[in-house]
């Protein structure tokens, strides 16, 4: 109901707008957000990509770092042991050659026996007091799988006895050699302990962006290289290495410790350790709240400028339809001659041409109707004048006969010559209205008629001023309301009447006033006055009814002029007249004639 | 075209979008957090930093998380309070914007303190001091160490039940003699007799140890590690007194450790100096960009023997990877 009244009170510019800003929104935003999902893809698909990249090159670095150590490895057994006799020849001079050639990333290489004696040491080392290497894990995993180099992960090196107050943190290759001593030849191991750190300077320099990190793990999951992996180990943090231990090379996408990251991995050769890069999700470019901002802005700006277009496309199309309406309006307020507005789309060029065409039928159907108003009005205007009964003409002429035969000669030249007058009067060129003078002349010769007809049974007296005498009157308006007064009033009084008619100007009207001091008359003889039927038998009367002179009245000079009638039974009667007051001449003007 | 109205919401979106824009173009209203280097003195109460080497690796890493400059000083005299306090008002005038205290007196720490001679963040290591002008602590319960350190000795222990603590009154330090306070508390409850050995100037305890020539087994307790490092030094040129030596007492540096892998040593109380080192770093730059907030640490201590050195878990926290 709410929402009816709403869309009943906003105009269709508003409309218009809010319809095609809301559209238009709707499909920036999905717009926006599939720009901002696809540039967030292809940035994560960039950063995976170039992850990979540093991964692959580190990957190559830390491989043909160890291969460097393999190589070592592979010199140090195929160049000294292989084909030495330990028990005639010493080699620690050639395995010191080879260890000062790589000292800078290796710590000890060492020579034992099956039985872990320690056969060489460079640099010159001893075995702990008590320790038997032979317990160490990777002497027995060197000797179970010969054929394969054995890495350990980082540790301490503990076999050798340590004067020294300092330890090293170092990863152990083994190989299982061949060793001659005298004509017996038997298994050893070949110890290299490859310093930690220098494997850890491949990988501390590597910078992943911003907050990015990259870390090493064996494939069982166990931490060789990361930059926190102090902290780690001792518990202060977390990583997610048994995942990144399942992962495959490739790109990845996790949650750990409530955010998300993008890692990806990359196998290192030999051994199979895994390098792992690791992107903060909240670390790239997107994810920055000056990045989100921008995006914000951007749309907002779109936003604005969407809505200055819709602004302008709803005022286009809506200006012509506000100016149609105006022309609307106007003719709804009667103004039919108003030229409508046709311009804007062709539309409303044919909606305004349909409107103006309408105003001018509407004009023309409005002018037939008050012409053809006016002839019905002057026809029945005629005919309620033509409506004169002919028994007066014959009861008139009856007592004109009368007079004749009793000699009455004088009288009857008198009522011949009021019927004359009143006839003529009465025929006044066809006009409807006449002076207030002929009208009071026309309603004399009347009452001198019938003072004649009822033998002087009544006087009447007529006072109208000379300011009145050029004024307007309705023609026939007296007569039947004298006709009454003489009917009603007068006939059966016993004894004699008095009749009195006043005209006078009072401001812009006319008043007459016709009073008699007859018998009066009922409510229910006024109403019946008022009434269509004829008051005086139609034998009698003229035949023109005091309604009848009410409504030509009122049909002539409009609703606020008619009569009114006070009567009291046995008191008399007071009928008034209510005209404008309008020079004749004036008025004829204006009729045309 | 546009109404009175529809003017002013053009022009408050338009300065939206204006601040919008300066917000995501410019520093005038978000600023990027401007990687500023904290300046921190450390200050030890020892004039040797040989008990600081983990805790000096953990400082390290954290100042280089935390874009830290951390400045390491130790005392021209062991325990000189004079000295310390002289550093720390030295320090402050430098430029020090927070300072890292172990403190040689704690007494004149809490004077100066409440004198206002600090003016920066300061977070104490190794004391469990609280109150105005701390910011931090990073404890070491030493005298829950010592109860565990007499647990262990008191379980070791034969018909003799006597135990030798050597101890140098002149140069104890408050966590030695916490740690000395809860071990002798645990021992002499299991009525172990505690004999005080007392530092002969300059020679030490040299002669005492020496003098032991009585049969059956010898338990000692050193206070510090480094009076624990000397009598092992002593014990080393004596194998045949070794033998029946059981020592007994805490730390993690280096001699300490080798004399343990070595068997000079039988029971060790460690802890993760390391951690010390990098929490007492991250409180004092936590300090100094959320304005004083204070927060406190307790670290846990673990009882090691020689079998212990190679457990992983006790290998990295003993020897920190650099």
């Amino acid at each position: 109901m709410g929402k009816d009244s709403f869309w009943k009170k906003t105009s269709i510019r508003y409309t218009i707008f809010i319809y095609f800003t809301v559209s238009a929104l709707v499909a920036l935003l999905l717009s926006g957000v599939a720009l901002y999902v696809q540039m967030s893809r292809q940035l994560t698909a960039a950063v995976q990509e170039e992850n990979q990249a540093v991964l692959g090159q580190v990957s190559r670095s830390v491989d043909s770092y160890l291969r460097t150590i393999m190589k070592l490895s592979d010199s140090l057994y195929y160049g000294v042991i292989k084909n030495a006799d330990l028990s005639r020849e010493a080699i620690n001079s050639r395995i010191t050659l080879l260890y000062d050639n790589n000292k800078d990333s290796i710590a000890n290489i060492a020579l034992l026996s099956k039985d872990g004696e320690l056969l060489e040491a460079v640099p010159a080392a001893r075995l702990k007091t008590g320790l038997d290497v032979r317990e160490e894990e990777w002497f027995g995993n060197t000797l179970e799988r010969t054929d394969n180099l054995h890495f350990t992960i980082p540790h301490v090196q503990y076999i050798f006895d340590n004067s020294e107050n300092q330890y090293r943190w170092v990863i152990t290759l083994t190989r299982a050699v061949e060793i001659t001593q005298g004509t017996s030849t038997d298994q050893g191991i070949l110890l290299i302990d490859i310093r930690y750190s220098s494997l850890q300077q491949i990988l501390e320099n590597i910078t992943l962006g911003n907050q990015g990190y990259l870390y090493m793990i064996s494939s069982s999951g166990q931490l060789i290289c990361h930059p926190r992996m102090q902290l780690i180990e001792t518990g202060q943090m977390t990583e997610n290495v048994m995942a990144a231990a399942g992962y495959r090379d490739g790109s990845y996408r996790e949650e750990f410790g409530g955010e998300m990251r993008e890692v990806s991995v990359k196998s290192v050769g030999y051994t199979g350790w895994k390098l792992v890069s690791v992107t903060p999700e909240k670390g790239l470019p997107l994810g920055t709240l000056k990045m989100r901002l921008f995006v914000v802005f951007v749309v907002a700006s779109f936003l604005l400028v969407l809505v200055l277009i819709n602004a302008f496309i709803s005022s286009r199309i809506t200006n012509p339809i506000q100016e149609l309406e105006k022309s609307v309006n106007a003719i709804e307020e009667g103004e039919l001659d108003t030229e409508v507005y046709t311009g804007g789309s062709y539309e409303i060029q044919h909606l305004g041409r349909s409107i103006g065409d309408m105003a001018k039928r509407i004009k023309a159907l409005m002018e037939d109707i008050v012409t053809e108003h006016e002839s019905k009005r002057k026809s029945e205007f005629d005919t309620l004048q033509s409506q004169i009964n002919p028994h007066f003409l014959y009861n008139t002429l009856d007592i004109i006969v009368w007079m004749i035969e009793n000699e009455q000669k004088q009288e009857a030249v008198k009522v011949v010559t009021a019927l004359a007058r009143f006839f003529r009067i009465s025929l006044s060129r066809g006009r409807s209205i006449i002076p207030v003078k002929d009208e009071l002349e026309h309603v004399r010769n009347y009452l001198m008629i019938q003072q004649m007809r009822f033998k002087n049974k009544f006087t009447y007296v007529i006072r109208a001023g000379e300011d009145v005498m050029e004024l307007a009157s309705l023609k026939l308006m007296l007569q039947p309301l004298v006709e009454n007064a003489i009917y009603h009033g007068m006939e059966f009084m016993d004894g004699d009447g008095e009749i009195m008619i006043r005209v006078y100007r009072e401001g812009e009207e006319l008043w007459f006033q016709i009073s008699d001091n007859g018998l009066g008359m009922t409510q229910e003889q006024l109403d019946g006055l008022l009434s269509d039927r004829p008051h005086v038998s139609s034998r009698r009367g003229s035949g023109i009814g005091v309604k009848n002179v009410n409504e030509r009245i009122r049909l002539y000079f409009g609703e606020h002029y008619g009569l009114s009638i006070q009567s009291e039974p046995d008191e008399g009667t007071v009928i008034t007249i209510r005209l404008p007051a309008q020079q004749y001449t004036e008025t004829m003007e204006k009729e045309g004639t | 075209m546009i109404g009175k109205r529809g003017k002013a919401t053009l022009l408050l979106y338009m300065i939206f979008l204006a601040v919008l824009f300066l917000m995501c173009s410019t520093d005038l209203i978000i600023r990027e957090p401007e990687k500023e280097i904290y300046q921190i003195a450390v200050i030890i109460e020892d004039s040797r930093d040989d008990n600081y080497g983990s805790f000096r690796k953990g400082m390290d890493q954290a100042a280089l998380e935390l874009n830290a400059d951390v400045r390491f000083f130790t005392l021209y005299e062991k325990l000189d309070a004079d000295q310390q306090m002289e550093l720390i008002g030295r320090e402050q005038q430098d430029g020090a914007d927070a300072l890292i205290v172990v403190p040689a007196d704690e007494d004149r720490v809490v004077d100066a303190l409440a004198g206002h001679q600090v003016t920066v963040p300061m977070v104490l290591l190794g004391s469990g001091l609280t109150g105005e002008g701390v910011t931090g602590t990073v404890v070491v319960d030493y005298g829950k160490m010592g109860e565990l350190l007499g647990q262990k000795m008191a379980e070791h222990m034969d018909e003799h039940r006597t135990v030798l603590v050597f101890s140098d009154p002149s140069a104890q330090s408050g966590a030695s003699r916490r740690f000395l306070e809860g071990a002798r508390t645990v021992m002499e409850e299991e009525g172990i007799l505690c004999r005080l050995v007392v530092r002969d100037g300059e020679q030490g305890f040299k002669p005492f140890t020496e003098s032991l020539d009585a049969e059956g087994q010898v338990l000692i307790l050193a206070e510090s590690p480094e009076i624990l490092a000397e009598t092992a030094g002593i014990l080393a040129e004596l194998p045949d007194l070794s033998r029946r030596v059981s020592l007994y007492g805490r730390g993690s540096t280096l001699p300490v450790l080798n004399y343990l892998d070595r068997g000079l040593i039988r029971g060790l109380c460690v802890t993760d100096e390391f951690s010390i080192g990098y929490f007492s770093v991250g409180m004092a730059v936590e300090a100094l960009e959320t304005a004083g907030t204070r927060s406190s640490a307790v670290m846990d201590s673990w009882y090691i023997e020689k079998d212990d050195l190679r457990d992983p878990a006790y290998e990295k926290m003993l020897f920190p990877i650099e």
